[in-house]
């Protein structure tokens, strides 16, 4: 039991170690030729290969192993980054994940097939090793139709000159069967031969005939030599055998000693075995090399990097004890503000410093307990950045991903539910957006399409916006539709704005051919059930032509906030710090003499009179007080107040089901005295001015 | 089946001079009346918010919200019965203060003696009510916690206001 829960754990570990690789091999995409970023891979495939064998992940083992090689190569400069072997690290990522899930012994024919794309990626440019899956091969009896073959590829030096793919050559070699192809590399002079040379052992149930056809074009440069009848790969001794060749520094295999197996090898379990040591102790030779030329500090870094990043270790807490940590703190700010208040009645000095200090822990705590709920959008984008990469790739179509404000933080349970809506809504953009290439050329846009993701903040909400610049959603196409599905009547007079909601409306689908991706009608309903459960809004503007835009507004679930305590008449308002500019005093003869306007930094700004926009009946004070509050891209408003009292870290509380639609209040927050201030929604007040100026 | 024979208790108050009653297993406790914060351009039932432990809730004037007499006012010795409103439904549940004149005794009664109301009742509309019955010569009105505290309701006659 206590080996399948470090299993267990080694699987959560990879997964993340996968997660932050992926988002690598996306940087190297963009930057083919960061060393960090091919380190980066290095490292993790070799974290991951490190531990797989322990827990009997064969496969993984290997995957990894050759992966590392790939980019051990790479690290060397002996193999470039190219979109081939971005393509079958990412497979790779892929595959152990779901090796991981299901089992190494899923996808046998997956595995298989990527260990051709490897290998034919490892052998583009000099040539490599490349190996063939493990226990893939067929259990067979000795005999079975098996026959191992010893096989010498030495190609003239102008094999390249004459077309022949010698990549391809290799993965049918490799794809014949199990076996080891060892590529040599010629020390001294050989005239007239490539610089590189191959010899292969392998079984295969293919017959001779079969195998000379791989070589049709290079006959007089292959050799090819039966060792045996059987599979030889299921003997030990044999494997043995064959790898001390491999370590042994002689130019040829002894084909002598191969062929003694010859009959006498005795099958036995078809357990995997196929270890190659050789390899990797070249490539970490290598590696000592290269970290000998490098400073004693840098070694220190890398060290400490490579150290932290397999320490991606985290602990699982019951989210409800997270509900109740919350809870304690919020109540430690309010008793803290209460205590504020008493060393305000009396004055005591050395309360006064204890009261300084508890502020100052209770603060940082605070701090401390919010973060641990709250997980930046970021933690998304890697899935989306990979949705975007393969799925356009798949439709043959172009396009850039952008973020912007992905360091926004939301609760984890908000985070958590997002995924899987935003996910659709990225998905459509690309299906359904996002034109061809041809299109796009033909209708002068660039080639490219872009996504743009932008996270904001705005007052007590967080807002996700996802914009392509695509096609956009056709009026009068999605009104015909909604007239053919009977959603509409065609009398109905709708406005644009109207027609978009009907995206909304379950088994509703604007897409002319159902994709496997998009298009079966049960998208955006659901993506707007998840949305609203989250207690969020979703809005679709879109353009015909140009592009639609989708935009989730998610309530700020930061349960403590800092604010500035104001009052009118009795009544305590809370405004958010961080949305005000600045505080001035106003008399409202001075606003009546300005005509009602008020100047801030030299501009005109306007005024929401508080007072009369909330309804309150009593008389304002000789001077009031204006907040200028910054609302969006440097737009200013100022708040007419009566007073204003000070600051005040609020913990939120909602006013519960009963204001739900109150336009102006999105809290209430209690003071230290006991009394309860209301949070005013700034945004939506604003909004709301706008509205009924229009 | 709700068992017919055995009494229930029912807490029951004053308003005005009439006397109502909450099903005592919805009262969560009885607080005295305290500072109230009134929240802005919101219905006249909804007399404001208050702190109750910790928590924000709403106070509402049940006579305002059910149409009943509102002849009095309150004063300083009415009282809040904070009520758990569905109990039963998590998703729906919220805790609510609902202010009275006064309160008056716990009473026992059957099910089989809490009569319907009659259709055409001057004093209360039927669908707040579960029913009246009988006690020491004075007739109590059994209030429908969910009916009179729905939120539905609440919309809905917002959006009458608006």
């Amino acid at each position: 039991m206590m080996l399948e829960q470090f299993k267990q754990k080694y699987i959560e570990e990879v997964n993340d170690l996968l997660n932050d690789l992926e988002d690598t091999v996306l940087v190297l995409e963009q930057n083919p030729g960061s060393a960090d970023g091919i380190n980066q891979v290095f490292r993790v495939m070799h974290t991951i290969k490190g531990t797989a064998g322990m827990y009997d992940f064969k496969t993984v083992e290997k995957i990894t192993h050759d992966v590392e090689s790939i980019y051990g190569k790479i690290r060397d400069s002996s193999l470039s980054v190219s979109t081939e072997v971005l393509n079958v690290t990412l497979e790779g990522v892929d595959l152990i994940r779901n090796l991981l899930k299901n089992g190494e012994s899923s996808l046998q024919e997956e595995v298989a097939a990527f260990f051709v794309k490897l290998a034919a990626v490892s052998s583009d440019s000099d040539g490599g090793e490349m190996f063939s899956p493990v226990g893939v091969a067929d259990s067979g009896q000795a005999g079975g139709g098996f026959v191992t073959y010893y096989l010498l590829f030495e190609p003239e030096a102008d094999i390249k000159d004459r077309g022949i793919n010698i990549s391809g050559i290799l993965s049918d070699i490799d794809a014949a069967g199990e076996g080891v192809i060892m590529p040599r590399y010629r020390t001294g002079d050989a005239a007239g031969k490539y610089n590189t040379y191959w010899e292969a052992v392998f079984s295969t149930q293919k017959s001779y005939q079969d195998l000379t056809e791989i070589f049709l074009f290079v006959e007089d440069e292959v050799k090819i030599t039966k060792i045996a009848d059987g599979d030889l790969f299921k003997n030990p001794d044999f494997i043995a055998e064959l790898t001390s060749l491999q370590e042994s520094e002689q130019n040829y295999f002894d084909i002598g000693k191969l062929t003694t197996f010859a009959g006498g090898g005795k099958p036995i379990s078809d357990k995997p075995m196929l270890e190659l040591p050789a390899e990797e102790v070249k490539t970490e030779k290598k590696a000592v090399k290269k970290e000998d030329t490098v400073s004693a500090e840098e070694k220190i870094i890398n060290r400490a990097v490579a150290a932290a990043d397999t320490k991606t270790s985290s602990v699982k807490v019951d989210s409800d004890k997270l509900d109740e940590l919350m809870n304690l703190v919020s109540e430690l700010v309010t008793t803290k503000a209460e205590m504020m208040l008493l060393f305000e009645k009396y004055n005591i000095q050395e309360l006064g410093t204890l009261c300084e200090k508890v502020d100052r822990l209770s603060n940082r705590f605070k701090d401390n307990a919010l973060s641990i709920r709250l997980v930046p959008i970021e933690s998304l984008m890697l899935r989306f950045q990979r949705l975007v990469r393969d799925l356009s790739a798949e439709l043959g179509k172009k396009i850039d991903f952008k973020t912007d404000g992905t360091d926004t933080e939301l609760d984890k349970t908000i985070i958590d539910n997002l995924s899987v809506p935003l996910m659709h809504i990225i998905r459509n953009s690309i299906d359904h957006g996002i034109e061809p290439p041809e299109v796009r050329l033909a209708n002068n846009k660039s080639e490219h399409g872009l996504i743009k993701f932008t996270a904001f903040y705005s007052g007590n909400n967080v807002f996700i916006q996802i914009q392509d610049d695509g096609a956009g959603i056709d009026c009068e196409a999605l009104r015909k539709k909604a007239i053919e599905k009977g959603f509409l009547k065609p009398s109905d007079k709708l406005s644009d704005k109207q027609l978009m909601e009907l995206i909304f409306m379950p088994g509703f689908s604007t897409a002319e051919k159902i994709t496997g991706i998009s298009g079966r009608g049960v998208g955006m309903d659901v993506v707007k059930q998840n949305i609203v459960k989250l207690r969020g809004e979703i809005e679709v503007t879109s353009e015909k032509g140009l592009g639609t835009a989708v935009t989730i507004k998610l309530p700020f679930t930061l349960s403590i906030i800092d604010t500035l305590l104001v009052s009118i008449d009795k009544t305590l308002l809370l405004v958010p710090v961080y949305m005000i500019d600045s505080c001035t005093q106003i008399t409202r003869r001075q606003l009546e003499a300005d005509n009602g306007r008020f100047i801030y930094e030299g501009e005109p700004t306007t005024i929401i009179d508080l007072r009369k926009e909330l309804e309150f009946s009593g008389k304002p004070p000789k001077i009031e007080h204006v907040v200028v509050v910054n609302y969006k891209d440097d737009m200013h408003v100022g708040l007419i107040v009566d007073k204003i009292i000070g600051e005040h870290q609020a913990v939120l509380k909602s006013l519960g089901k009963y204001f739900a639609n109150q336009e102006y209040i999105s809290g209430g927050s209690i003071l230290g005295d006991g009394s309860i201030a209301l949070v005013l929604d700034v945004p939506k007040l604003i909004k709301q001015m706008e509205k009924s100026e229009n | 089946m709700e068992d017919y024979s055995s009494a229930i208790p029912y807490l029951s108050f004053q308003l005005n001079q009439d006397l109502y009653a909450y099903k005592i297993s919805d009262v969560v406790e009885v607080i005295d009346l305290q500072k109230i914060t009134v929240i802005p351009k919101t219905p006249p039932y909804i007399m404001g918010v208050i702190n109750f432990r910790g928590d924000i809730l709403p106070l509402i004037d049940i006579r305002k919200e059910c149409g009943l007499n509102c002849d009095s006012d309150f004063d300083v010795d009415s009282v809040i019965i904070v009520l758990d409103v569905n109990k039963e439904d998590s998703e729906n549940r919220f805790l609510v203060g609902s202010i009275v004149n006064a309160v008056r005794d716990v009473v026992e009664v059957k099910p089989v003696d809490i009569m319907p109301i009659p259709n055409f009742d001057n004093r209360i509309n039927p669908e707040f009510a579960e029913g009246i019955f009988k006690h020491n010569d004075n007739f109590i009105t059994v209030l429908d916690i969910p009916a009179v505290f729905s939120i539905d309701k609440n919309m809905q006659s917002k959006q009458n206001r608006l």
